[in-house]
């Protein structure tokens, strides 16, 4: 495998190897979760509180993840979803922190969200995932998704294509809007709130239906494999999408800053749209025309 | 029959069932001591004792469960496996009342196998199905009644996303009996016979650990409006908003109102608002889930309508309502009562 033409100086590790450490660490994290959730037949109860699914479980599975990386990687940096406060300045912070520290040291930067969907994780609604993204002065490449509970892996390595459970996906545009599928997230944020409904009203008469899932992570996967056509949200921190972009990306899919009018992705970038290629555009359009871009 | 058929899914499921369809039961207990033993019973002996052709609905439940089983494998399952990969082929599609409303080949050929295999051993009940029920269709379950959806949530069945289920439902004397669904992607398979119990893979589902939601902000509310896209689309988009200004725990948006009511008996969603326009939500989208849900400590209710005036609360469950329902848990209930037109499920104990 080449090596990445980006950094002159660094031994960047071939992206293969990188993927087979996101998968890796991945798939650690997911039986992590599943284990803590299982449905013991003798026992008839899950194992564990629900409450300490979120305290307990979740950093156990960001310290397993870790660990994986460390081992086969270790002067790489991370930046994990769990070692940072709540809220979205403290995450912008830690991300341009950690990005300018990647490269003035010319080291990876794997980007991580143990369980993506937490909500759903402790309702066990099963459908969170771990997301790990590896990225080389800021552009992202290599990437990975696990379902556990459906025992689906997302991949996709820059300009090498996406693939689940390691055959090649694509992208499955509908002919027209009314028969697209438009995932939405729900987010509790106030000013999040109203942006989802009004993008809501503006949206529903016009496209086949629309879905909330609650994990930003698998609702990317599945516009990369064609299960949903167009996923947007109005708030997102970067290890919930920087995964996820690189997949709808290498599926023939489109990531993009949805405020910004040239379609520019750049991670940390907190409001996005990804689509088939296809539909994306007039659900931009629709969007900025019904007051979601105002202040 | 079954022998044919490769399950493919988890040790559990198919141990669960084998144990369910194959099981020889200790059939020499009359129905009293039945009843005065049950509490005694391991449940998953009850569970397989239900199956014995001693019990009263016991050979319902087999050709319930048997169907689901062969229509959630086939063409179903393999559609599933293979949508969005490299291998899936195109389903053709036809348009019902819009194009957000249709179906596919599957469905037409899964209801008829369905309807086949419930004739055979049942030959005079009546059956109203999704795909075959027109307005000549008798909208009552005082005779026996099968109630069925080979495919519910048939646009995520398209798409290849697991959130999809075959529901079977057996009634008479107006109350639901039987309830079987089964989601073959997720590998679940849910059974509720009424006045005995709900299981998930053969598991109680009253046994499961689940939380009680303490207020609206705890709550992890479902909607999930049916096709209209004319009249009833402000009453829909008002529903949402409305929820999601009440700071709710969070909102879903599924895509299978079977499975929604499904989860609620699980603990997995709080409410479920089924439809808030009178649009979409019918008979075979209520009746196996109710009974499971019910099994489950779950409640769902009617909205009345007063003809031509104002919604107001409270009417016994009526599976062909379209007149719309309010919830069970005092305080969701509560919480709930300035959003209008409105189905509420919540798995809470009355």
């Amino acid at each position: 495998m080449p090596r990445s033409s980006l950094v002159s100086d660094a031994l960047v590790p071939p992206y293969q190897s990188l993927l087979q450490t996101a998968i890796k660490s991945a798939h650690t994290a997911g039986s992590i979760m599943t284990s803590a959730t299982s449905i013991d037949k003798e026992v008839s109860v899950t194992k564990v509180n629900k409450k300490d699914l979120l305290t307990k479980i979740d950093p156990m599975c960001e310290a397993a993840i870790k660990s994986t990386i460390l081992e086969s990687f270790p002067d790489h940096l991370i930046l994990g979803e769990e070692s940072v406060e709540p809220g979205a300045s403290a995450s912008s912070d830690a991300l341009s922190s950690y990005l300018s520290e990647s490269e003035s040291l010319n080291k990876p930067l794997w980007i991580i969200d143990p369980i993506d969907g937490t909500t759903n994780y402790v309702h066990d609604l099963r459908y969170s995932s771990p997301s790990i993204a590896c990225s080389i002065n800021g552009s992202i490449v290599v990437a990975c998704i696990y379902d556990p509970y459906a025992n689906e892996t997302f991949t996709a390595i820059k300009n090498s294509g996406a693939c689940l459970n390691g055959k090649p996906i694509h992208v499955k545009p509908e002919t027209c809007l009314e028969d697209s599928v438009i995932a939405m997230g729900a987010p509790p944020g106030k000013l999040s709130a109203e942006k989802s409904i009004i993008g809501f009203e503006a949206l529903l008469p016009k496209v086949r239906t629309i879905r909330m899932l609650g994990s930003a992570a698998l609702m990317l996967s599945w516009v990369a494999t064609g299960r949903l056509n167009c996923y947007w949200e109005w708030d997102l921190s970067s290890w919930d999408v920087a995964a996820g972009g690189l997949i709808v990306e290498e599926a023939g899919g489109r990531m993009r800053g949805l405020m910004m009018d040239d379609g520019r992705f750049e991670v940390g970038e907190r409001r996005i749209l990804a689509d088939d290629g296809r539909c994306g555009e007039e659900v931009r359009r629709i969007l900025k025309e019904s007051g979601v871009f105002l202040k | 029959m079954l022998a044919s058929i490769s399950f493919v899914g988890s040790a559990a499921l198919f141990t669960g069932c084998a144990r369910l369809l194959q099981r020889d039961v200790d059939d020499a207990a009359s129905d009293e001591d039945y009843h005065d033993a049950v509490d005694d019973l391991d449940d998953v002996e009850l569970y397989s004792r239900l199956l014995s052709s001693d019990h009263e609905y016991g050979k319902h439940l087999r050709v319930a469960v048997e169907a689901a089983l062969v229509a959630g494998r086939g063409d179903y399952y393999t559609h599933l496996s293979t949508a969005g990969t490299i291998y899936s082929t195109s389903l053709s599609t036809t348009s019902k009342s819009n194009t957000s409303d249709f179906f596919t080949e599957v469905d037409v050929a899964n209801e008829k196998l369905i309807i086949e295999r419930i004739k055979a051993s049942f030959p005079s009940h009546a059956i109203i199905g999704e795909e075959t029920s027109d307005s000549s269709t008798p909208q009552t379950i005082s005779p026996p009644t099968w109630i069925i959806d080979p495919i519910d949530g048939t646009t995520n069945f398209v798409a290849g996303n697991a959130l999809t289920c075959v529901s079977i439902c057996y009634a008479e004397n107006d109350e639901c009996i039987i309830g079987v669904v089964y989601a073959p992607k997720l590998n679940e398979l849910y059974i509720g016979v009424k006045g005995v119990g709900a299981w998930l893979n053969g598991i109680p589902i009253r046994k499961l650990n689940k939380d009680v939601p303490a207020d609206i902000k705890s709550c992890n509310i479902c909607v999930e409006f049916g096709y209209d896209r004319s009249d009833g689309i402000d009453a829909m988009t008002n529903t949402v908003a409305t929820i999601m200004r009440r700071n709710v725990k969070s909102i879903r948006m599924l895509g299978s109102g079977v499975l929604d009511l499904v989860f609620v008996a699980l603990g997995r969603l709080d409410a479920v608002y089924c439809g808030v326009a009178g649009e979409g939500w019918q008979s075979w989208d209520y009746a196996a889930a109710s009974v499971i849900l019910k099994e489950s400590g779950g409640v769902i209710e009617n909205w009345k309508r007063e003809e031509g005036g104002e919604w107001e609360e409270g009417g016994k469950f009526d599976i062909f309502g379209t007149s719309m329902v309010c919830a069970c848990n005092e305080q969701v209930r509560t919480s709930c009562e300035y959003i209008n037109y409105a189905i509420l499920v919540s798995r809470t104990i009355y």
